[in-house]
């Protein structure tokens, strides 16, 4: 497999160092390799935010979700609920919530828009399956970034020895 | 405290050569920009307990009944009604939730936004105290930097007619 599912390119394993070296200095091939090694460094930067991210959405949406599920199960009653809400850090305030066919969700960038429950149970629980796969993916990209920068990181060092031991044949065969 | 401090710029004037003024500078350096730190936040914690007193405010005796959107969750608003306008709800830290008329709430963060504004002032004058030791502390420093020159083009002229002379 060359590509994993995201399309991150598999690193190639430089099994034999003398017919690597054959095309190019060593400056400029130990140039290249970093190169890679440090876009693979970028990519698992940013799943690494990726995952965090989603890591601290996920219990907010569930959280929600179980929220609108209790609202759908009161819907047949007429009695409203006492509840406290959260007016500041340190400040909550009392409030009655009759029972209620649609509530709001707050989408983000100064967007609220009303949904029946159903509706909000729906969009919140699409929202979930979307975050639980988008952390998955981060997660396995993340473990395939490992391997591929560990495998970078030996052949730059079997390049940088093969250099090495080049020069020390050169300095004695010129001694 | 302050005995301390001009007790070592005493010190330092005398004795202490360029390398270790240069890390007492880098101390002083570290302990201001700490204690600018802590003071902002300081500034900060005032400002959400002023914000808070103020959101008191906006239960005003008109607004019992008054139709809210409820937020339920951080992204969760249901409709609902403000039940009461008497009584608010405080975190007074570790977990603890206090129940207060409106009007203690407000005597409350009152004695929260004291309580930071004391602080803050003390360590204001602590920074201003470093800030005078850390100038001083320069002034020396440039004094020595003069005085090390000096004797340096002191020596390189003692060599020159030497050189010449042979």
């Amino acid at each position: 497999m060359d590509a994993n599912p995201r399309g991150i390119p598999r690193a190639p394993f430089v099994e034999d160092v003398d017919e690597y070296m054959k095309t190019d200095s060593p400056e400029a091939t130990l140039r290249k390799l970093s190169e890679t090694v440090s876009k693979y460094r970028f990519m698992e930067n940013s799943r690494l935010q990726q995952r965090g991210s989603l890591e601290q959405k996920i219990p907010e949406i569930e959280k929600t979700l179980d929220i609108v599920d209790y609202l759908r199960d009161r819907q047949g009653t007429s009695e409203p609920i006492e509840t406290l809400f959260e007016v500041n850090d340190t400040l909550y305030a009392h409030a009655t919530v009759p029972p209620t066919a649609t509530v709001n969700l707050w989408l983000g960038a100064n967007v609220m828009l009303e949904y029946t429950t159903d509706e909000a149970k729906e969009l919140l629980a699409s929202k979930l399956t979307v975050a639980k796969t988008g952390l998955k993916n981060a997660i396995e990209d993340l473990e395939f970034l490992r391997d591929q920068i560990t495998t970078m990181e030996v052949n730059i060092a079997r390049v940088y020895n093969w250099d090495v031991k080049q020069r020390r044949l050169q300095r004695e065969a010129s001694a | 405290m302050s005995s301390d401090d001009s007790g070592q710029q005493a010190i330092s004037i005398e004795d202490l050569p360029l390398a270790q003024l240069q890390t007492i500078k880098a101390q002083l350096e570290a302990e201001i920009s700490e204690l600018t730190g802590a003071f902002s936040q300081m500034k900060q914690a005032q400002g959400a307990f002023r914000e808070c007193k103020r959101c008191i405010d906006t239960l005003a005796p008109g607004s019992q009944d008054k139709t809210i959107l409820v937020p339920l969750s951080n992204s969760l608003y249901v409709p609902g009604k403000i039940s009461n306008i008497d009584s608010v709800v405080v975190d007074v830290g570790t977990g603890y939730f206090v129940e207060k008329s409106t009007k203690d709430a407000g005597t409350y963060y009152d004695h929260k936004i004291d309580y930071v504004q004391d602080n803050a002032k003390k360590i204001q004058e602590t920074v201003e105290q470093k800030q005078a030791s850390y100038r001083g502390l320069l002034e020396v420093m440039q004094l020595k930097i003069t005085q090390q020159q000096q004797q340096q083009q002191q020596q390189a002229g003692a060599k020159a007619p030497t050189a010449a002379g042979e």
